[in-house]
């Protein structure tokens, strides 16, 4: 795998939150032939685990068994990840950011999910294309 | 993820692995016993807890919250340096005591 230049990898999950395994799974794939620092490999993994549960807890209310699809694509300084589900309509880019410096009794429980993934990743961008949430988020290391 | 608990007035709860929201559900089970028991000093160490979510994050400010309610205080100890990046830009490190 010496000469590899692009890993590519696209996975089908249900909306379960046990498959949240095969998503760090195939993450872990695409990154294996890049020295990319330990660190950073976990706070991916932690950014793609959030933005995943938030689709498998809220896109498909009521519904089981539907499909979630991750598409990512790794080379030496730059990890591009497409997340794609045919759900309910929702932009979590759009969300007010949780106050991080609010005392311990005016902090409430939600919100911190997508604050993750946006401070783990270089850019995060969301797009409804027809009945598709699409969330795209990147990773840029020089 | 291991949870060992501790009981007593001081309560010890120590997690290895990963606390994510799969775990998430086991802790919450655990931290619903601690609330409720006698404990008025729980000390939680971290030394080989090597991830956690915001599903964990959650459940910690849950328990944080649940203590300074009943009177009684949390300490966490043996934080590793990656968790401890999540609670600062979470900012966590400021409303979590951590030693």
């Amino acid at each position: 795998m010496g000469c590899t230049s692009v890993m590519r990898k696209e996975i089908h999950i249900i909306n379960e939150i046990d498959q949240l395994v095969h998503v760090s799974e195939a993450l872990k794939e695409v990154l294996s032939p890049f020295d990319w620092p330990q660190k950073i490999c976990m706070n991916l993994n932690l950014a793609l685990e959030e933005a995943v549960t938030n689709v498998i807890l809220y896109a498909y209310p009521q519904e089981k068994n539907k499909d979630i699809t991750i598409c990512l694509e790794a080379s030496e300084h730059k990890l591009k990840i497409v997340l794609m589900d045919y759900g309910v309509e929702f932009d979590p880019t759009a969300r007010p950011e949780p106050d991080t410096s609010l005392p311990l009794h005016e902090r409430s429980i939600g919100g911190l999910g997508i604050y993750l993934v946006k401070e783990m990743m270089t850019d995060v961008k969301y797009s409804r294309q027809g009945n598709k949430n699409v969330l795209t988020m990147t990773k840029e290391i020089r | 993820m291991k949870i060992t608990i501790d009981s007593g007035n001081e309560t010890t709860v120590t997690l290895a692995g990963q606390l994510d929201t799969l775990t998430a559900v086991d802790f919450e089970k655990e931290i619903q016993k601690v609330l409720s028991g006698d404990a008025t000093k729980v000390i939680l160490v971290g030394a080989d807890l090597t991830y956690v979510s915001s599903a964990g994050l959650r459940l910690l400010l849950t328990l944080q919250k649940g203590m300074t309610a009943k009177g009684g205080t949390l300490l966490l100890r043996n934080i590793r340096e990656e968790i401890m990046e999540i609670f600062h830009i979470t900012g966590f490190s400021s409303i979590l005591t951590i030693e």
